[in-house]
């Protein structure tokens, strides 16, 4: 069984190399392709052979072809033009871009690029090593391509084995750094350079025998071309710091855009045997061009996995256009028009992407091309959809909650969803800090000039408000972001951001920013936009205005003693899930000297160029970082008293991005230095599940444990019930941030056994039947009075029923059929209550209330029934609610404890019996109201008085 | 279609806003199209020609009449179903008071 289906894809494999490859396949080359052993590929290679279906080739390594491949069905067959002429089949079998392509697949190898082809061949074949060569051409003309062919060739030909390195690097890659672009290039010794701490060999050495390929070779400093001229006259070349030679045979194949007669490649040209030239675009015949276009679709389907259909005109002008970026250009504005395209389909859901004429760059000229039907190209052989390059943040997030809730963590989404869309904006930003060229055009073509006319008007708005300086790359980056949220509103997709309270909290002044954007985006585009927008805005400004991402900081935890160092920075990393704190214990034996050593060298190993936090114990300890920078240059910080909570903070933090050495320090220093009164940061399960016990305050906070501290001690000083331990301060902060749905699943899942009172912090987590008090208000407002009031109600009610008003709240109310008895009905009133109090707590509004109504029946000697009785007690809990919350300035009312006055509201009494049933409303609402301390206005209690009478 | 327009009328429109809540959530799940809004009695003259159903709360059944003059269907709300605000029944019970008028 196994064997046969092993057998029946190495027959496949072979068949699909076959089509590409007219010289056969080796086993290996199978075995690789069909992701299985070589010997493996080998023996079933050679039974096909037995049998039949394939055939050997003569020659070392010994090749295969599928019988009957000549003309196998090649990938790009599938394309359906019908252009005026079609090119042959030999050269549509092939891709260019597939590993196995060699120098006579090229699109025009055998029409404009012969003589190149050519050029190149003699030039790896010439005895007795080849010739080193140069490849001149204009940005896009597939400089790099050609190289990666020639060394194919090398490989086809037998010229090259099937070790022989093949070497790329990119001049331009270091040009900023000349000491780093040579010891690349050549290695370096150890101590050639600060810096150099090992010796280590360089490309030259690793392309030994084989071939080095250096693009943007103008880039080479003439120190640089020196050197390889003495590798190119003498077969010989130093690593940096070296002073003995050696030697290496390298063939060099260089490339360049710049004019060969420039004085900076005169002398190098001289050294190179061979010059090839690939001619621009514009130079090339039609079918040539149509060839590229139709093998950069082919690639574009491949890699989505789904069927591309591309207009006739599409392609008519595709085959015309002005291209001055030549191929990389023409292949850049294929994979937009199938990105668009892509985001399209993706709104329809179905059917193939579809590539319509408007998504190709317009033609000015007139179309030079005959017409064309429509074209489909299917994803060939290349496995699976691949991730989309341009992937937006919101397929990031899509993404990534599938992967979590399939893991069964969707509860950890937030703070990883969090880091991610920073990522995101942050790999944009760095990347459209160094665009490629032609960027500009590309990001005007696919988002319009409109949207980039909106983004500039925004980031006027920005510059003024924020101080801003947003160089154009960045609102480039904006409108492509803003693009693609406005295609999603337009198809009918949400917008969410799972993290908009912590940048509402992180980023205020750039939230506040995004909002006036996002108000003035909303009147342009006529498109509402969801408030969650606003979010990702403020990301996308707060990482503009940040700093380059810096090296991260080390972090280093010295202590005495021979392991709580370890232990420290162990558990730190373990709970942040990083590997970031690195720890030196210090035993009692070991002397000063030979610890300053020890750290000296993990502060070496430790930096990566932004310094080392050193995190310390006591004594002497303190000391040291100054010592260690003094002689390594390094820059470090020490924060000593080192606890659990410094650590932690300073390795999460540490993961941030862009944070630097001195932040961490204060951010170290500042986390744990309050110290905590009778507040604690998570509540085991254990002490959920455990038995009901004292009602509790719980504190939100975003920011974690410093914030939440001071608040605790802002409670704690000045609510007595807190201070007394007779409620219990709990605080809901999470050492990473707690998220608004964490924050509620947390209290309602408290709620199951303890007596909420109230929700103190940063954000309300909105969770129902709990009043909110706002840090603001404590600070600034009644919230402490507010805090102190709620506490009192519950704590002079009768210990079930302080039980209730928590188990009650957070329940579904109990539907009871058939007619509950009256106990029942009380709790459900305070259960349906507790959803719409804030202010008052509803368990004791609803038994005042209630016995208010006992008092009133009595009195009236009077019986309510049970559904008037649900209506009043219900209307009397929400009015008093509402008397807590704004109280009435009229005089003359029910009040405060001064119930037998309450009948002399004179201008309501005009008759007797309402006179009467008003002053027993009254009367029935005195203990009500002094136990909330309101007053009830006169209109409430006719308004009560009414309800009665008509019955 | 227009949406169904419901009035639920309390005693100065305060115990009602939880119940106007639930009928909302109630009439998104049935994907329906309502507008909801609470008042008290002394609002009823307001709502001629803007709602087409009112529904009082058990507590002012006294209105009734008032309400009538309105001219549109007039229930009063059952007291479990107030007390525990379940909107699917109160929103049940003023469609059936709406097709009954239009029938």
């Amino acid at each position: 069984m196994i064997s046969e289906r092993r057998r029946e894809k190495v027959k496949r494999t072979l068949e699909a190399l076959s089509g590409s490859s007219g010289h056969g396949i080796t086993a290996e080359e199978v075995a690789a392709a069909a992701g299985i052993d070589r010997c493996n590929a080998s023996r079933e290679l050679n039974r096909l052979v037995e049998a039949g279906l394939a055939e050997k080739l003569k020659g070392k390594p010994v090749r295969f072809q599928a019988n009957g491949a000549s003309a196998p069905t090649p990938v790009c067959s599938q394309f359906e033009a019908t252009g005026p002429k079609e090119t042959g089949p030999k050269e549509t079998g092939a891709k260019a871009t597939g590993p196995e392509a060699g120098l006579d697949s090229l699109p025009g190898a055998s029409g404009s690029l012969r003589t190149a082809v050519q050029q190149a061949k003699a030039a790896i074949l010439y005895p007795p090593h080849g010739l080193h060569t140069l490849i001149l051409g204009s940005t896009g003309v597939g400089k790099t391509l050609f190289a990666e062919q020639m060394y194919k060739f090398g490989r086809e030909s037998g010229r090259f084995g099937r070790a022989t390195p093949f070497v790329a690097f990119n001049c331009a890659d270091y040009a900023s750094n000349p000491q780093l672009l040579l010891s690349n290039l050549f290695g370096h010794t150890r101590g050639a350079f600060t810096g150099a701490e090992s010796d280590r060999p360089g490309l030259v050495e690793k392309a030994d025998g084989g071939m080095l390929f250096l693009d943007e070779v103008h880039r080479l400093t003439s120190e640089g071309q020196e050197m390889f001229f003495h590798l190119i006259d003498r077969g010989v070349f130093r690593r940096l710091g070296e002073t003995l030679d050696r030697r290496a045979r390298v063939l060099l194949v260089c490339a360049t855009t710049e004019n060969p007669d420039s004085s900076l490649l005169r002398t190098f040209v001289r050294r190179m045997a061979m010059v090839i030239t690939l001619p621009p675009l514009v130079e090339r015949p039609w079918t040539e061009r149509l060839e590229i276009v139709r093998l950069f679709f082919q690639a574009e389907a491949d890699r989505i996995g789904i069927p591309l259909t591309v207009a006739g005109n599409a392609l008519r002008r595709l085959l015309s256009y002005p291209c001055p970026g030549n191929v990389g250009q023409l292949r850049g504005d294929i994979q937009l028009a199938c990105a668009r395209a892509f985001l399209e389909y993706m709104g329809r859901g179905t059917g193939n992407i579809y590539i319509p004429t408007r998504l190709v760059p317009a033609n000015t000229e007139p179309a030079t091309v005959a017409e064309f039907e429509a074209a489909v190209f299917r994803p060939g052989t290349v496995p699976g959809p691949q991730p989309w390059p341009e992937a937006t943040v919101y397929d990031l997030i899509e993404a990534r909650l599938r992967d979590l809730q399939s893991e069964g963590k969707a509860d950890q989404a937030g703070p990883i969803i969090g880091a991610e869309i920073e990522r995101y904006f942050r790999r944009l930003w760095t990347k459209l800090r160094s665009p490629s060229p032609g960027w500009q055009q590309d990001v005007a073509r696919l988002v319009g000039p409109e949207v980039l006319e909106w983004v500039n008007q925004a980031m006027t708005l920005a510059a003024e408000q924020l101080g801003l300086d947003i160089p154009q790359r960045v609102r480039f980056g904006l409108a492509l972001h803003l693009s693609a949220a406005l295609e999603r509103l337009r198809q009918g997709h949400q917008i969410i951001h799972p993290r908009l309270a912590e940048v509402e909290h992180d980023y205020p002044a750039e939230f506040a920013v995004a909002l006036q954007i996002l108000v003035r985006l909303q009147s342009l585009s006529g498109i509402v936009l969801p408030l969650d927008e606003a979010g990702f805005i403020a990301t996308f400004l707060a990482a503009a205005g940040s700093r380059p991402p810096a090296a991260q900081v080390g972090i280093l935890v010295v202590a005495h003693g021979p392991s709580i160092a370890g232990a420290l920075a162990a558990q730190a990393n373990r709970l942040v899930e990083v590997e970031i704190a690195r720890a030196l214990d210090w035993p009692a034996d070991e002397g000063l000297d030979r610890l300053v050593a020890r750290v000296e060298q993990s502060v070496r190993d430790l930096d990566q160029g932004s310094g080392v936090l050193l995190l310390v114990d006591m004594g002497v300890l303190a000391t040291i970082g100054e010592v260690v920078t003094e002689r390594t240059g390094i820059p470090t910080r020490t924060v000593d008293m080192v606890t659990t909570a410094r650590v932690v903070e300073a390795v999460r933090k540490a993961a941030l991005p862009d944070i630097t050495l001195d932040e961490l320090a204060r951010a170290a220093r500042d986390a744990g230095s309050l110290p905590a009164p009778d507040a604690r940061q998570y509540l085991s399960p254990a002490e959920i599940d455990g038995a009901a016990g004292r009602p509790i305050v719980v504190t939100v906070c975003l920011t974690g444990e410093g914030s939440a501290r001071k608040l605790q001690q802002v409670l704690t000083e000045q609510v007595p019930a807190l201070s007394s331990g007779e409620v219990e301060l709990v605080s809901a902060a999470a050492l990473d941030g707690i998220g608004r749905e964490s924050a509620r699943e947390l209290v309602q899942q408290l709620l199951t056994t303890r007596p909420v009172i109230a929700l103190v912090g940063t954000f309300d987590p909105g969770v129902e039947a709990i009043p909110f008090i706002s840090v603001e208000e404590v600070v600034l407002g009644d919230g402490i009075a507010h805090l102190r009031r709620l506490m009192e109600n519950v704590l002079r009610l009768p210990q079930p029923l302080a039980g209730m008003s928590g188990t009650a709240a957070s329940l579904p109310p109990p539907i009871t059929p058939s007619l509950p008895p009256e106990e029942d009905l009380f709790a459900i009133l305070v259960a349906t209550l507790g959803h719409q109090l804030r202010y008052i707590n509803p368990a004791l509004a609803a038994r005042c209330a209630w016995r208010a109504l006992d008092d009133l029946e009595r009195d009236l000697e009077f019986t309510l029934g049970r559904d008037l009785r649900i209506g009043m007690a219900m209307h009397l809990v929400c009015m008093v609610e509402k008397l807590v919350r704004l109280p009435p300035v009229e005089a003359s009312s029910v009040g405060r404890g001064s119930p037998g006055e309450a009948g002399n509201t004179a201008k309501l009494q005009d008759g007797a019996t309402e006179g009467s049933l008003e002053q027993a409303v009254a009367r029935a609402l005195g203990p009500l109201a002094i136990e909330f301390q309101i007053t009830v206005p006169p209109e409430h209690v006719l308004g009560l008085a009414r309800m009665i009478d008509q019955q | 279609m227009q949406p169904l327009r419901i009035l639920l009328v309390c005693s100065f429109g305060m115990s009602t806003s939880l119940l106007v809540r639930s009928m909302k959530q109630a009439a998104a799940n049935r994907g329906l199209a309502v507008l909801v809004e609470s008042a008290g009695t002394d609002e009823i003259p307001r709502a001629r020609g803007r709602f087409d159903v009112l529904l009082l709360g058990p507590q002012v059944r006294y209105a009734e009449v008032k309400a009538r003059e309105i001219g549109v269907p007039v229930g009063v709300i059952e007291g479990l179903v107030y007390a525990l605000a379940q909107g699917d029944k109160a929103l049940d019970q003023a469609e059936s008071m709406a097709r009954g008028n239009a029938r």
